[in-house]
Formats: C-alpha cells, sequence, structure tokens
C-alpha cells in the first residue's frame, strides 16, 4: 500500500507527486491534475473538468458568438438596405402617383372648361363654385366636390336646397362636377329623381 | 375628327373597349390613364366609325349617358350614336348620394 505517499514518484493511484506531475504511469486517475490541466491526459475516465479543455470551450463560445454578432451584424445591414431600397421605391411611386393624379386633375379641368362658358369659369377660379341655369329656368349652384355639393337656388340666388347625386365611379371631382353639370343643363328632371335631395332652413 | 370622352374609371373604360374587336390602327389609346378618356375616329373612315359606335353603343348599355356637341352647338343628351357629332361625352351611370 502506497497511500499518502508524497515523495515517491510510484504508479500507484495513491501516489500523490505522481499524481501532480504526470511523473506517475496511471493512466486511470480520477485527479490526474497535469494532464487535466495541461489537456494531455489521456485518461477517459477523468471526471472533473479539463480546464485547457474548458479554455477550448471558451475559445469555440468566442467564435461562436464573433460569428453570430457578425451575421446578425450583416443581417441588419441587409434589413437597412432593403429598407432603404424600399423607401426609394415608394418614393418612386408616389412621385409617380402624384404626377399621374396632376395629369389626370388636368385633363379632367380641361374637359369641364369645354362646357363652362367664361363666367362660369370666372366664378370656379375665384369662388370654388359657378352657377348653372337649366333649360326650364332654373339655377343651380355646383360647389368643387363629389357629394352634396350642388344647390338649388331661388330667384334671391339663396340657396334652398341641397343635392347630392354623382357618377357611381369614382373619378376627379373636375369629372363629377361636370357630370353634374351636364345632367343639370339638359337632364333636369332625371338629375332631380336620382339626387337625394335636402330642403335648406330659409330665414324669413 | 370627332371624340368620345368617356367618364368613369379604367375598369369600366377598360370593360367597354374590350367589347370593341378590332380598333382600327391609331384609334387606341395610349394607355386608360385614370380620369376621363378619349377615344378619336374620323367618320370619313368606315372602321373607326363602327368601333366608335360599337363603344357607343356598349356604354349605352352599362347605363352611361351621352351629351354631344355638332357643329360648334352644344346638343345635350343623346341616346343614338351620331358619327358626325364633334364630341361625345359619356358619363358612368350616376347615383343619389
Amino acid at each position: 500500500m502506497a497511500t499518502c505517499d508524497y515523495t515517491t514518484t510510484g504508479s500507484s493511484t495513491g501516489d500523490s507527486w505522481g499524481v501532480w506531475t504526470n511523473a506517475g504511469t496511471s493512466t486511470t486517475g480520477t485527479a490526474y491534475t497535469w494532464g487535466l490541466w495541461t489537456g494531455t491526459a489521456s485518461t477517459t475516465t477523468a471526471n472533473v473538468t479539463n480546464i485547457y479543455q474548458s479554455a477550448s470551450v471558451y475559445q469555440s463560445w468566442k467564435k461562436w458568438t464573433a460569428d453570430e454578432l457578425k451575421q446578425y451584424q450583416e443581417q441588419v445591414a441587409r434589413a437597412a438596405a432593403e429598407a432603404k431600397k424600399a423607401a426609394a421605391e415608394y418614393e418612386k411611386r408616389a412621385a409617380e402617383a402624384a404626377k399621374k393624379a396632376k395629369e389626370v386633375i388636368e385633363r379632367a379641368t380641361a374637359l369641364l372648361h369645354r362646357y363652362m362658358d367664361e363666367e362660369q369659369k370666372k366664378q370656379l377660379a375665384s369662388e370654388g363654385q359657378f352657377v348653372v341655369e337649366s333649360e326650364s329656368g332654373k339655377k343651380y349652384v355646383i360647389k368643387k366636390g363629389r357629394q352634396g355639393n350642388v344647390y338649388s337656388l331661388d330667384e334671391h340666388r339663396k340657396q334652398i336646397a341641397r343635392h347630392c347625386i354623382h357618377p357611381i365611379d369614382l373619378v376627379p371631382d373636375q369629372d363629377t362636377m361636370l357630370a353634374q353639370l351636364l345632367w343639370l343643363k339638359w337632364n333636369e328632371e332625371e338629375f332631380l329623381k336620382v339626387a337625394n335631395t335636402t330642403p335648406l332652413q330659409v330665414a324669413a | 375628327m370627332s371624340e368620345i370622352s368617356i367618364i368613369g374609371t379604367e375598369s369600366q373604360t377598360s370593360m367597354a373597349l374590350s367589347k370593341v374587336k378590332g380598333f382600327p390602327e391609331g384609334m387606341i389609346p395610349d394607355g386608360i390613364k385614370g380620369g376621363d378618356t378619349k377615344i378619336i375616329w374620323s367618320a370619313d373612315k368606315a372602321g373607326e366609325r363602327e368601333a366608335a359606335r360599337t363603344m357607343f353603343d356598349s356604354l349605352i348599355r352599362q347605363g352611361y349617358t351621352a351629351f354631344s356637341v355638332k357643329n360648334g352647338e352644344k346638343q345635350g343628351r343623346v341616346r343614338e350614336f351620331d358619327p358626325y357629332a364633334e364630341q361625345l361625352i359619356m358619363v358612368a351611370p350616376v347615383v343619389g348620394g
């Protein structure tokens, strides 16, 4: 028995010096300190943490986190680039839509003007509304808009009723106003049948 | 030259145009752009005249109302296609709001 022998370099598992220095030949020691420290132990039965191996694990973790960080940074950069591209695309489409809307309104205004006399054009430009006289001699005012923008006028040009009528399709206001103008001027009877009419309170 | 100005949505106008088979070259509008759509035809060219008539009839069947200008005078509402009208305005069906 060579237990607790601090001085010899025997091969016993209890030979402390041998265990510490690895001078022993045991490969089954559970506390093969030097080997565990350096990671050179060939023992496969050690059940304590190999510090060197732990260091390797740490290195791996460090590398893994660095890779993760790099990947994350790349993802962020990609997302930022995509967001920038999407924003540019949105700006481009918004500009195109605005240009198209401007052209549509200009075209609709030109068409409306072809059916207005000079006085009506002046009224629309200065007041945002114009007066129409139907074939029956009644007078109406059409204000800029789409719904509830037509009013019957009395002989004193006071508004006495509001009419809501418009094309079923959503078209520019100028096209709607032209439709109202045409219907009032040459299709007044049907205009009044179709329109939703609200009498207005007139102060005595 | 005469013209039809159609006040309606792109989809309705496109549908009306699709009813006309074989639009004569030069008569097809350069894309439906939203708002009113203008179709130009010549009364002297039979193909164009008939294409305009087909489109007019198609729109009337869809509930459009037509107003005409002829010889510089506003003619008011018309129910028949007039190949010699200078301008026809086709208004999409209207509803009470």
